[in-house]
């Protein structure tokens, strides 16, 4: 796989995420109704894709730590 | 209906999502060099990711606004079709043909039939599979094209364009693994976009228990007992008692056997995702952990339905009336107004959703309708490219080729889709005609697999002639009954009427029924006439002839062996059924 799926999946979210809370206290204005859930929403989003995105940078410097190992030691068949 | 405004920030989330399907395109395409990684993802997917693409592919455009349709009709029996249906087969195909599928050394499944059966069996299921793939990408884009207009004024050919135009780019730059990938992060976003419709729906209509108590009354309303909308098998005893209009034998044996077993264990779009594993450990857990998520999907996709007309049957006006061609209110035969309940799910988000959240919600709307569009054509393409191009047209060829056919075909699947997708604007009933043409090709397929997969005796001819069969028992059965309210034609009863039934989805089930027996019966006669295939050009084709597939299962920590993972859906499965008994 060319890179960690849970990458391009949190860029979404967090670019989602940022959208939602910057109109909902920016231009409805967290007092009201709408501004609220943008506001909620948009947190919830920015926090899932943050997650997501460690899991997916951990799991990368992971697979690619052991891509290098075996270009150096390579596996005996 | 009156179309709603976006504001900028709507678009601007919109263009996001646009802009990193196509950078997820773009990225992928630096993988792909051979067919193999272009059709089969080169069968490096985790478990966990085919898991989720399995599920995506499935959640297309008749799924999301389908099923929200279904829920407002029919109530939570629609829940059926994911706990009775999808569910079980799901199970089935992960532990019994998985191993077949994958081990076969097959690219897809007509290309099992090919190694099971003979040519011209696979012939029959590629070029039925490849009209019936490239069609319902069609409808899918029309009915697109035609919500977003409703809803949004926008233009119905520039918004099918434009849906096409970025599924196109994805899917010919990385393939299957594009595909996929995209897939997965379509179903985190449907997630998303619909999840907080659930909230503010059970809100506003005071939780399950005020749901039920406004569901209670329109149920009432309409000659049922009071569960009927919201208990889902209390009321299966007798067809007049229930909104579907289906006895539980039907339910079960045309819903939960035939149909569902034919869609998920046979068809090659959601297959091809299993297929792409990266072991066959994998592929077997792939549907598995699919079933996860798709088992609590009725409360994204039918709650919201059931939502809306609990709303409207008590006063809201949240679910329009259904219009005719001369824009009048359609009324049925006791006078009252038909609801469009297709606009349920939709009507929804714009009455919860801000702008912002709204821009969300549509492109989570946007968002199925893709996955389910590049679903088809990355199936299409395979299926176009092995099965009937390399088959039948030009063999023996370069696999620098064959990875050029592919890009192409996915062109012309696109264009294909798009063409029927004009096509589609002729015609009232497309969508019906769309769950016939699967009725009719889908219901006798899975007797066709069982005996192939199961029975070693099962022959080509045999195979061929029941499929054919059961295939012409679906038009016949069809073309004799009639569900209640209709009129000969599209519907049923061509050949005149020889039984009404209560609804078109019992009409449906039984139909699927008809073809299912008549192909396994067919299968069966013409098997015990002809000569079988040596037991020796059967092994790791037939179940009888192949080594157990969890014989390495032990190696596996516990929760990750396909037994227990299967175990545990069906328990999970069972205790939703018992708790909206």
């Amino acid at each position: 796989m060319p890179v960690d799926v849970r990458l391009p999946i949190s860029g979404l979210f967090v670019a989602v995420g940022l959208l939602l809370l910057g109109y909902g206290t920016g231009v409805e204005g967290v007092g009201t109704s709408a501004g609220e859930l943008n506001v909620i929403w948009g947190g919830v989003m920015l926090l899932f894709g943050v997650l997501i995105g460690y899991y997916g940078m951990r799991t990368e410097r992971r697979s690619r730590s052991i891509a290098e190992r075996n270009a150096t030691h390579p596996v005996a068949e | 209906m009156k179309t709603t405004g976006l504001a900028l920030v709507d678009y601007a989330i919109i263009a996001v999502y646009f802009l990193f399907v196509l950078g997820v395109g773009w990225l992928v395409r630096r993988s792909v060099h051979t067919s193999k990684d272009f059709f089969e993802a080169g069968r490096r997917t985790p478990a966990w990711v085919a898991g989720l693409a399995f599920v995506s592919a499935n959640l297309g455009a008749q799924e999301v606004i389908g099923m929200g349709a279904s829920g407002a009709k029919y109530g939570i029996a629609t829940a059926h079709f994911y706990w009775v249906g999808a569910i079980p087969a799901m199970v089935f195909v992960a532990l019994f043909m998985m191993p077949f599928y994958y081990g076969s050394r097959a690219r897809s499944v007509p290309e099992y039939l090919r190694l099971r059966f003979d040519e011209k069996t696979r012939a029959f299921n590629a070029g039925s599979f490849a009209i019936m793939t490239v069609f319902s990408s069609g409808v899918s884009m029309y009915a697109m094209g035609k919500l977003f207009n409703l809803l949004l004024g926008w233009d119905m050919d520039a918004s099918m364009l434009a849906a096409a135009g970025v599924v196109l780019a994805y899917t010919t730059l990385g393939g299957l693994t594009s595909a996929i990938y995209n897939e997965v992060l379509q179903f985190c976003l449907i997630v998303a976009g619909l999840l907080p419709l659930v909230f503010l729906g059970l809100r506003d209509v005071g939780g399950w228990d005020g749901l039920t108590a406004k569901l209670g009354h329109a149920a009432t309303a309409q000659g049922y007992p009071p569960g009927a909308y919201t208990e889902a098998w209390r009321h299966l005893g007798d067809p007049s008692q229930n909104p579907v209009g289906v006895e539980w034998l039907g339910l079960v044996m045309g819903l939960g056997f035939v149909l569902s077993f034919g869609y998920w264990c046979t068809d090659f779009l959601v297959v091809q995702r299993a297929m792409a594993a990266d072991s066959t450990t994998a592929a077997r857990r792939t549907p598995l952990i699919a079933a996860i998520p798709k088992m609590v999907f009725p409360a994204l996709v039918i709650l919201p339905g059931m939502i809306a007309f609990a709303l409207t049957a008590s006063g809201g006006a949240l679910i329009p009336p259904k219009l005719t061609g001369t824009l009048q209110p359609l009324l049925d035969a006791h006078g009252r107004q038909v609801l469009d309940y297709d606009l349920a799910t939709p009507s929804m988000l714009l009455h919860y959703f801000p702008n912002g959240m709204l821009g969300l919600g549509l492109t989570a709307l946007l968002a199925s309708f893709m996955s389910g569009m590049a679903g088809n054509v990355t199936a299409f393409n395979t299926v176009w490219t092995y099965d009937i191009y390399q088959s039948y047209i030009r063999r023996g060829a370069s696999d620098a080729h064959y990875l050029w056919v592919g890009r192409a075909a996915t062109v012309g699947g696109v264009l294909l889709s798009i063409g029927a997708a004009f096509v589609a604007r002729s015609f009232n009933n497309i969508m019906d005609v769309l769950q016939l043409v699967f009725a009719f090709v889908n219901a006798p397929l899975f007797a066709t697999f069982a005996l192939g997969m199961f029975w070693r005796r099962t022959t080509g001819h045999g195979a061929f002639v029941g499929l054919v069969s059961g295939t012409l028992a679906a038009a016949i059965h069809h073309g004799l009954t009639l569900p209640a309210g209709a009129v000969p034609g599209v519907k049923g009863g061509y050949f005149g009427v020889l039984h009404v039934f209560p609804s078109e989805l019992a009409q449906t089930f039984w139909t699927a029924i008809a073809a299912f027996t008549t192909c396994a019966l067919v299968t069966t006669l013409v098997t015990l006439v002809t000569r079988p295939r040596p037991d020796a050009e059967l092994r790791g084709l037939v179940y009888s002839l192949t080594p157990r597939a969890g014989s390495t299962d032990a190696q596996l920590t516990w929760y990750h062996r396909p037994a227990v993972l299967a175990a545990f859906v069906l328990v999970a499965t069972l205790v939703l059924n018992l708790i909206f008994w």
